[in-house]
């Protein structure tokens, strides 16, 4: 057991040390950045392409058809429909606002 | 001085440039356990320190500052040498029975390293940390996330193999 000691005490004498620890931490601040870099560009490739789909859906939706609905039941409609359609229609238009402003932020 | 969970707020808070100073604070310690865990292969040392910091850095949320940032970052490390040896051997595995292209230059206390040899990772590990490091058997369970029994028995089995 004396050796094996004396060969554990040894080694807790010896201290390793970096090559050069400024260059060393410098290299991996700079690889952290370009990792940080990668992700935020996935990110917005990631919405850009939701975005896409989103407007693609949009304008190929069959929307003569359901304007034409609209105009042929529009006798039967009632106010009180009126109205909900209004408060929906405000809160689509306020949701789509908060979104673009939060892919403002996500662009920044 | 700061303190490391000083540091590590800050870092959090979007000042990357804090972080610099924890690497700088923990290179040479994180380079000396890779050195005694890989036998003196100073490349393999390197590289696990850097993958230490840059793993660190990614789950930097995840870190519980009642606990000390050396012991989180010593697991991490084992876990980035664990990592290695796993990639090294499938390598190995993968180039068997062609020829050798690249033999690492190795440094250091070689009376360690051979006394150290006949153990296993997870043994080598475990010693290193406790008879070197002269870390508490709770504090190895608490950042290997094992438990102390595990870790008890494992040293054991080590010092066996040794004498």
């Amino acid at each position: 057991m004396n050796l094996f000691e004396e060969i554990v005490k040894q080694e807790k004498k010896v201290s390793y040390a970096q090559r050069d620890r400024e260059l060393f931490s410098f290299y991996t601040l700079t690889l952290i950045a370009q990792d940080q870099a990668s992700k935020k560009l996935k990110t917005k490739l990631w919405t850009c392409l939701v975005l896409l789909i989103l407007c693609l859906s949009v304008f190929f939706s069959p929307i003569n058809l359901l304007m034409g609905d609209l105009i042929a039941h529009l006798g039967t409609i009632d106010m009180i429909d009126i109205f909900k359609m209004a408060l929906i229609s405000y809160g689509v238009t306020g949701l789509c606002i908060v979104l673009i402003k939060r892919g403002a932020f996500v662009f920044r | 001085m700061d303190s490391d969970e000083e540091l590590v707020k800050r870092t959090l808070k979007g000042g990357n440039h804090h972080y610099g100073v924890l690497i700088q604070r923990y290179a040479d310690y994180l380079f000396g356990l890779g050195m005694r865990l890989t036998g003196g292969n100073r490349e393999l040392a390197e590289d696990i320190s850097q993958q230490s910091f840059l793993k660190s850095y990614s789950y930097l949320r995840s870190f519980d500052s009642r606990k000390p940032y050396k012991y989180w970052l010593t697991g991490i490390a084992v876990n980035c040498f664990k990592d290695m040896i796993k990639k090294e051997q499938k390598y190995t595995d993968l180039g068997s029975g062609s020829e050798q292209s690249y033999s690492p230059q190795l440094e250091g206390n070689t009376g360690f390293f051979d006394l150290i040899k006949p153990l296993t990772e997870d043994e080598k590990i475990l010693f290193t940390l406790k008879y070197i490091y002269e870390y508490q058997t709770n504090d190895i369970a608490c950042f290997l996330d094992l438990k102390p029994g595990t870790v008890k028995s494992k040293i054991s089995r080590a010092l066996e193999k040794l004498k």
